[in-house]
């Protein structure tokens, strides 16, 4: 175990030069785009806002499976737990991505307030953006601690054995260590909290970013169930980023950092989450398609029915639900790197086009559909950012945790069996 | 510590099957009495007609679809140890599954009655099925009513075969250890399992495939069951949250009903050493997280009925929280949503009496949830000169104990003729028995 | 059918025991090998290298037949029966859809539990001949399938892995 620690510090990722140059481009070649689309705001901002939620949420999904994982004491795949907490250096850019979106809340929200005023200061656009931020503030420093703690383990047990020259990061990550006996404790306590605070508040930040964000762009539509499956969505999302950050940190690293039975559980998962996810999507259509009220079925039919929104939707299907499902049904696909990273790819297609289909209907009414060059130019540029802060993380931690993940142990055992049959 | 062998794992469940005192059989007694007066209540029903309910215009549905729901989430528990805990590789449900799975299928069988019970004519309850017949009418596909039968009928089958499958390996124990008719029975259960690797391969495949399938199911039963409620556009019932709602809701009930019964049969028999502590803990917790669950629902139906802007929909909030059910709905929204947080104190959650108590406040909250959400709903619908009231009659009330005396019936024999507890996959938990481990014993 | 019964089976008390004289028999030849024991074990089961399970395909193919029986039915039969029930039309798939699902579910259940008993050759009137009760409570039991001129041989390869008892097969098939 001991080597094995110390082969990950020594194996960290030197981030290839290449790579921070293209994915700098990338953001770069965003930043133009978004800035030349003074010429048609409501694109831009539209792209904007999709891709936010979207970069935004994959983050956090990820950093929500680190959260499960620790609360359920999982031990299958703590170089996986690591690869999703990685994914928290994005969270405080997201942050300070949704700051410009006050800007545009007012052009959002206007013409749904405008045509259904009942609602009122409940839905003043400052209003929304201060509850959006407060909770997005809170997701971010919750999820910051929770890998701060796991984190902190880490490094201070490489500067004890001087295993990585000193750093101010690594410094001020360990400041105060009180050696591995004290600081085991006190940071398998603050994981357990947090992973509980993480998990609470992600459940009401993320139902209100929905209901907010989303919901709020048609006047008259809701649905009790969009929050509980917004984010059920994103941490789908989450797994599936995650599925392809595994992939490719198995590339660099090699099958024994994320071994061919981590890959299958964690695409066990991706298929539990897909049947999971239909199920949300469902238990909204066949309650609103019964129910047959027009209130509810317009939203619905806007986007499933009509064209050209239909494509899309379908396509979310397609790519989100239908094709993961049949490829994983089979047991080998899930061991195979590449299958995996093909399924997270689609995967995570289908959710940006998700997104899309469930924001644009509502604020683009012109007959052209706004997808091209502007799109892409946005999201290339959030892939970027994204990109550059991910690398970040994995340049500075090793992928393979320190402690087996848990509170308590999980595992019990019959009273006087001693310890779990691993022998043999 | 002593460490457990096969042959005392063997003994010690078996003991459980031994010949009971006469604490049983009070026990058994009193609940054939709850039983009978339960049987002579429906039975004044069919004589007389649905109208010595409490049942009247415009509640036409009250403790008989209560009744239906909350036995059918009581039996979701079951599926989720069993199945979903198995998919999940937890370690610790081996030891409780077997009674929580039993706990289903009883649920089930339960709550298989009341589709038959709250029939106007229940002598022709055969309708509900599609079969060829020359009426001219059909099975209306297309009627929530008709997919419950669909989806309970599976799910009792599926639980069914589930428990049966499962209990295969152990029957043959059993079978080797009685005698007379009783081991003509269970070897017949047994159907000549011999613990032979090709027979363990292949249950072991069924076993998996057979969980895979029971997930989705589980789901699936009782988010068909919340759109009973649901495809109405009554207000309060039509809303989308009501399938994750009502499937976390049975979930929560069901567990509580697990705890409930685990804990004086692991008092009584001695099974400490099988039903720790921890055991009861990681249901607690489990407990936490449906709670949870429960308690948003209950805050973005709130949330809801406001951001809509639906004028009956909010009158019918408004109702709920002062009306004439007002009782009823606070002590809901306290036993499901606040009593369950009470878990997050260690010193509660591993405290058996604390466990006990707070079961039985969630299975009462529970079923004041089913009772709250479906009789208020239609105590005020969208005309206020329609609005009115449901007042349970004696019959009503007696239905409802005489189901719960069907269920622990069912449960108190099968304490006494199957093994509660799992023995293969106890055995399975224990680290196998080694030359090098043993030395000399 | 004297030969098919034949063979002699040997009990034993430890798991490692039991694996190693699997071990040495495959090494010696003998491969006709069957194991009994209270709880499966992955190991055992490396050991004897057979194949994986079919039951999954009796899985699939149940799942298969329910959808298709659960279209069939819906649909068929509401064409056949033509009434139009809350403005929904005749052949409405939102519904239809719950339908097949169960069915799907209900179909791969009751196959995937055929395909068990096929498999396992179960139900079994009575038990085999190499079968004793211990081997459900804490023995494990290995029967080697060999003619009469090979027990010697089979006998002392048993002993030198640790078997207790050894037995020949159809001897005490005791319940």
């Amino acid at each position: 175990m001991e080597q094995e620690r110390e082969k990950s510090w020594a194996s960290l990722p030197q981030v290839s030069p290449r790579w921070r140059r293209n994915l700098g481009a990338l953001l770069g070649f965003g930043v133009i785009f978004f800035l030349a689309l003074r010429l048609d705001p409501l694109r831009g901002w539209q792209a904007y806002l999709i891709n936010f939620l979207f970069w935004g949420g994959m983050a956090q999904g990820a950093v929500v499976f680190a959260a499960i994982y620790h609360v359920v004491g999982g031990k299958w795949g703590p170089s996986v737990r690591r690869c999703g907490e990685g994914m928290v250096a994005f969270l405080p850019v997201s942050f300070a991505l949704f700051l410009p979106l006050y800007f545009t809340l007012d052009r959002f929200l206007a013409p749904a307030r405008d045509l259904n005023p009942a609602r009122g200061a409940w839905f003043d656009p400052r209003f929304i953006f201060v509850r959006g931020g407060l909770g997005l503030g809170l997701m971010t420093v919750l999820s910051l601690f929770l890998v701060y703690y796991s984190v902190r383990l880490e490094v201070g047990w490489a500067q004890e054995r001087k295993l990585r020259p000193r750093r101010w990061l690594y410094e001020w990550i360990t400041d105060g260590w009180q050696g591995e006996e004290v600081e085991s404790q006190r940071c398998q306590r603050g994981m357990d909290v947090l992973a509980a605070g993480v998990l609470l508040a992600y459940s009401v930040t993320y139902t209100f970013m929905a209901f907010d964000l989303i919901m709020s762009l048609d006047p008259f539509w809701y649905s009790s169930l969009f929050g509980g499956y917004y984010f059920i969505s994103t941490f789908y999302l989450g797994l599936a980023g995650l599925a392809v950050a595994c992939v490719l940190v198995q590339g660099r690293l090699g099958p024994s950092a994320v071994t061919p039975s981590q890959l299958s559980d964690l695409g066990r998962l991706l298929l539990g989450f897909d049947l999971t996810y239909v199920a949300m999507i469902w238990s909204q259509y066949v309650v609103i398609w019964y129910g047959n009220l027009p209130e509810e079925t317009q939203f619905i039919i806007l986007r499933v029915w009509t064209m050209p929104w239909a494509i899309f939707s379908w396509s979310v299907l397609a790519l989100s639900v239908f094709i993961p499902f049949v490829i994983f049904l089979s047991q080998q696909a899930k061991r195979v790197p590449k299958m995996v990273f093909a399924v997270g790819v689609l995967i995570a297609s289908g959710l940006w086009l998700e997104r899309y289909v469930l924001i644009v209907p509502s604020l683009w009414h012109s007959d052209s559909i706004p997808l091209g060059w502007v799109e892409i130019g946005v999201t290339a540029g959030f892939f970027g950012a994204f990109g550059l802060s991910y690398l970040f993380f994995l340049g500075r931690f090793p992928v393979v945790p320190f402690a087996p993940s848990g509170a308590q142990s999980a595992a019990l055992e019959i009273k006087g069996a001693g310890k779990s049959a691993v022998e043999a | 510590m002593s460490q457990l062998t096969y042959s005392q794992v063997d003994r010690d469940i078996i003991g459980v099957m031994q010949a009971p005192g006469w604490r049983y059989y009070a026990i058994l007694v009193a609940d054939l009495i709850v039983l009978a007066w339960g049987i002579y209540a429906w039975r004044y029903t069919v004589q007389r007609g649905l109208g010595v309910w409490g049942l009247t215009h415009p509640v036409m549905w009250a403790m008989d679809i209560t009744n239906f729901v909350f036995w059918v989430g009581i039996a979701h528990s079951g599926t989720l140890i069993s199945a979903i805990l198995f998919l999940f590789r937890v370690r610790w449900r081996a030891s409780i599954y077997r009674t929580a799975e039993a706990v289903t299928v009883f649920a089930l069988f339960t709550a298989g009655l009341f589709p038959i019970i709250h029939l106007g004519r229940p002598w022709v309850f055969h309708w509900l099925l599609p079969y060829p017949q020359f009426g001219g009418l059909w099975v209306n596909f297309r009627s929530p009513l008709v997919w419950d039968v669909f989806a309970v009928m599976t799910y009792m089958i599926i639980s069914v075969l589930f428990f049966f499958t499962g209990l295969v390996p152990d029957m043959a124990v059993v079978r080797n250890r009685s005698s007379g008719w009783r081991q003509k029975i269970y070897a017949f259960m047994a159907q000549g399992w011999q613990g032979t690797d090709r027979q363990w391969r292949h249950y072991k495949a069924a076993y998996v495939f057979l969980a895979a399938l029971a997930t989705p199911l589980v789901i699936s039963v009782h988010s068909v069951v919340s759109w009973d409620f649901a495809q109405t556009i009554v207000p309060g019932w039509h809303s989308t949250i009501f399938a994750p709602y009502f499937v976390a809701g049975a979930i929560h009930s069901g567990l509580a009903m697990v705890i409930m019964l685990l804990i004086p049969l692991r008092r009584t028999f001695r099974l400490d050493a099988y039903i720790t502590q921890e055991h009861l803990e990681n249901l607690a917790k489990l407990i936490i997280l449906t709670g949870l669950i429960v308690g948003y629902a209950y805050a973005v139906e709130t949330y809801i009925a406001w951001y809509s802007n639906n004028v009956p929909e909010w009158q019918r909030f408004t109702y709920q929280v002062t009306g004439e059910y007002a009782i009823p709905f606070w002590i809901m929204i306290l036993f499901n949503s606040l009593v369950p947080l009470l878990f997050f104190a260690k010193r509660i959650r591993t405290s058996t009496p604390w466990l006990f108590i707070i079961a039985i406040l969630i299975n009462i909250g529970m079923w004041m949830e089913r009772f709250v959400i479906i009789v208020t709903g239609l105590a005020h619908e969208y005309d206020p000169h329609s609005w009115g009231l449901f007042i349970p009659t004696w019959v009503d009330i007696s239905i409802t104990l005489g189901a719960f005396a069907w269920f622990f019936l069912w449960f108190l024999l099968f304490i006494k003729f199957l093994p509660v507890i799992s023995i293969a996959e106890v055995k399975e938990q224990l680290p196998p028995p080694m030359k090098g481990r043993d030395g000399d014993e | 059918m004297a030969d098919t019964v034949a063979g002699l089976v040997g009990s034993f008390r430890h798991v490692d025991s039991l694996l190693e004289a699997i071990e040495q028999l495959r090494a010696a030849g003998y491969r006709e090998l069957q194991a009994l024991s209270p709880v499966p074990h992955h190991a055992v089961d490396e050991a004897l290298e057979k194949p994986v399970s079919p039951v999954r395909y009796f899985t699939l193919a149940g799942c298969l037949l329910g959808c298709l029986t659960g279209f069939t039915l819906t649909i068929a039969t509401s064409l056949y029966y033509p009434l139009i029930t809350g403005g929904k039309p005749i052949v409405s798939i939102p519904p239809f859809l719950i339908i097949v699902f169960e069915l799907t579910i209900l179909f791969g259940g009751l196959l995937t539990l055929g395909g068990m008993l096929l498999n396992a050759r179960l139900p079994m009137v009575g038990v085999g001949p190499a079968y004793h009760p211990r081997f459900s409570e804490d023995q494990f039991g290995l029967w080697v399938r060999c003619a009469d001129k090979d027990y010697e041989t089979v006998t002392s390869l048993l002993k030198n892995a640790g078997a207790e008892e050894i037995l020949r097969a159809g001897q005490e098939t005791a319940l």
